[in-house]
């Protein structure tokens, strides 16, 4: 009788990178091809894959990188934040407070205040939920996930209710920002060198944390158990919140990103974050949590985003889902080709054993 | 009073959670849940109004619940995927079509409602309560599927095949989940929007939760839950008077309060002894490897 044995492997890295070529090859098939179904027509598909040469990718690598660093730290960690949508919303509503309900925007170091102030609101709102693993041991990934909700739902009642703009006609959002909290864009474009610039040096830098420092090696310990960490004399908890407060101050930071790059009001929240928080958690594992690969995976998933907005110019109204469909298979190619990596199968011949 | 508490709501909510219970106590993590509850309730709105026909409607959410615990229970248990991200990803997937599928038939209204009387609803919220108790706690079956949940290599060694007790458990939960979705779209919301249900999947996990998989406990706090939901709408329009207090709340407020009580109820229940009394499965989410064998 032939019977399916399922062996574990170490592969080298060429073939770990061949295999991670493959799945990504086998993603943009598939989403050519769902592209072409929904459209009937090759030259949008063609149309479509020129997002891949399109500079205004780097609106979303610099936001995603952003995410995504942190969130590489906070899952080396084992620490699963799902949260970083509600911590980035978080940190737009905060930046909107400066921006709107302070005189402080039109200082000279406004922008970099309220990116603080941003980075601060999504640091609190994961507090929360680190706070709530380490003190009562309540599964961290779940109150992320709630508390997303509720900071979607809490820039939902500030933009129907006190934030609601004079000037909207009744929209629910706010005004626009004033002028001195914009962050430049490229002329013609929608992405911000200086934002890019800060997600690569920031890139660097959490890169040194993680590899180069005593934190990035507990984080790393933290990861494998907890009982290494103290025994190298190491608080595990100290560690653990040190790592998830990182993380959602990179997201809340993002949050203010968003306000002063790109949306310059703040609108409802489930709109806002537009999912990116979600996006990023695929961005950090395709990255397999090494933060210099991190843009690279940005700039990719960032293009596949872009390739539907176009889309959905093109006239098939459904933009969004597809792009939806397309990432998460992404991240299903990636999962599974994951398996051959670390696994092998192989078929054997089982003598007739009766049980 | 009573009807307040088993509206049609509290029955959808009931099954899911329940469905719930039943994946998570096999030691699956089952995060897919909201994207599940997207897709189902978007099928049954296209199929109710494509076919007018509920039955249809009620076969093809069933289908639907079936193909994605297979695919689930592919990605778990086969390629042995971690569990959040496949259900992250599984999460963005169901979205996805959910909208593309429900969009085709965006603005129709359903040609009719199911509507269901209070007494209907509590025979089922009674009968899908005592069934999964019965399951899990009376049946070899389900020692079986919370020992896998509790600790797989031990069921293993005890002759349990863990991927076809979780794949079986799967599909039972997801059948339910799906049911949920149903009750929820054909007798409770009536109409499709984009995007329609999201949220209402991860609430019924954190309920879940909040209950510490428990199923005598779920179906109550989703009946309470559903009754503050129902409620909730009513203080909106009519703000309730305390002396001279008076509580307005704005509609995005009222929505955040079940997120936000899941949370503070977790938190008790976890700070509480009461989290030894009912032993959660301690391998939620560990993806199991059965090892090479020598047979």
């Amino acid at each position: 009788m032939l019977k399916i044995v399922i062996v574990r492997r170490e592969l080298g890295l060429s073939k770990r990178i061949a295999l991670s070529l493959t799945s990504i090859a086998l993603c943009l098939a598939v989403s050519a091809l769902i592209i072409y179904a929904i459209t009937g027509s090759t030259n949008v598909v063609f149309a479509a894959f020129t997002s891949f040469v399109d500079l205004n990718t780097l609106r979303y690598l610099g936001t995603l990188t952003v995410i995504a660093l942190g969130l590489c730290i906070a899952y080396r960690a084992k620490l699963w934040n799902l949260g970083a949508d509600g911590q980035l919303v978080i940190g737009a509503i905060l930046a909107t407070w400066f921006a709107l309900y302070t005189p402080l925007c039109s200082s000279s170091m406004g922008i970099v205040l309220g990116l603080v102030v941003a980075a601060l609101g999504g640091m609190a709102w994961s507090f929360i939920a680190i706070a709530l693993r380490i003190w009562i041991g309540v599964n961290e990934a779940l109150a992320t996930l709630l508390l997303n909700y509720v900071a979607y739902y809490l820039a939902n009642h500030l933009v129907e209710g006190p934030w609601r703009g004079v000037a909207v006609h009744g929209y629910p959002e706010t005004d626009l920002i004033p002028r001195a909290c914009w962050i430049p864009c490229v002329r013609g474009y929608s992405f911000s060198p200086y934002i890019v610039a800060m997600a690569l040096l920031l890139t660097v830098l959490i890169h040194v944390i993680v590899k180069r420092t005593r934190f990035g090696l507990a984080v790393k310990a933290l990861g494998t158990g907890e009982a290494l960490v103290e025994l190298s004399g190491i608080s595990a908890k100290k560690v653990a919140l040190l790592a998830f407060l990182m993380s959602g101050a990179l997201a809340g930071l993002a949050g203010g990103i968003e306000l002063f790059e790109v949306q310059r009001k703040l609108i409802l929240g489930t709109k806002f974050s537009a999912g990116l928080g979600f996006t990023a958690i695929i961005v950090a594992w395709l990255a397999q949590l090494e933060p210099l690969l991190v843009p690279l995976v940005s700039y990719f998933v960032g293009a596949l985003l872009l390739m539907m907005v176009g889309i959905q110019i093109a006239g098939a109204g459904v933009g969004d889902a597809v792009a939806q469909v397309i990432v998460g298979v992404l991240l299903v190619s990636t999962l599974v080709s994951n398996f051959f990596v670390n696994y092998r199968m192989k078929i054997v011949k089982v003598k007739g054993v009766k049980l | 009073m009573i009807e307040r508490f088993l509206n049609p709501l509290a029955l959808a909510l009931t099954l899911a959670v329940l469905g719930d219970v039943v994946v998570e106590r096999s030691g699956v993590l089952n995060l897919a849940i909201d994207g599940l509850f997207v897709l189902c309730v978007a099928v049954t709105f296209s199929v109710f109004v494509a076919t007018s026909s509920p039955i249809m409607a009620l076969i093809a959410v069933l289908a639907c619940g079936a193909v994605l615990a297979v695919v689930m229970s592919m990605l778990i248990n086969v390629f042995l995927a971690n569990h959040v991200l496949a259900g992250l990803a599984m999460n963005m997937v169901c979205y996805g079509i959910a909208t593309i599928v429900g969009t085709r038939f965006l603005g129709r209204a359903l040609p009719t409602s199911l509507y269901m009387d209070t007494v209907t609803i509590g025979v089922v919220v009674a009968l899908s309560t005592a069934l999964t108790w019965l399951l899990l706690y009376r049946t070899s079956f389900g020692v079986a599927l919370r020992a896998c949940g509790y600790n797989p290599r031990n069921a293993e060694a005890l002759g349990i095949d863990v991927g076809r007790t979780r794949l079986v458990a799967m599909l039972l939960g997801y059948e339910l989940i799906a049911l949920g979705a149903f009750v929820y779209l054909a007798s409770y919301v009536g109409t499709w929007s984009a995007g329609l249900g999201t949220g209402w999947g991860f609430l019924a996990l954190s309920l879940a939760i909040a209950s510490l998989w428990h199923p005598v406990l779920a179906p109550i706090l989703a009946t309470s839950f559903a009754a503050l939901y129902v409620s909730m709408v009513e203080i909106q329009t009519h703000p309730i008077r305390i002396g001279s207090v008076v509580i307005k709340m704005s509609p995005a407020m009222v929505s955040a309060i079940p997120f936000v009580a899941a949370l503070v109820l977790v938190s008790i229940l976890y700070a509480t002894p009461l989290r030894r009394i009912v032993s959660p499965p301690r391998a939620l989410g560990e993806p199991y490897f059965r090892e090479e064998r020598t047979l």
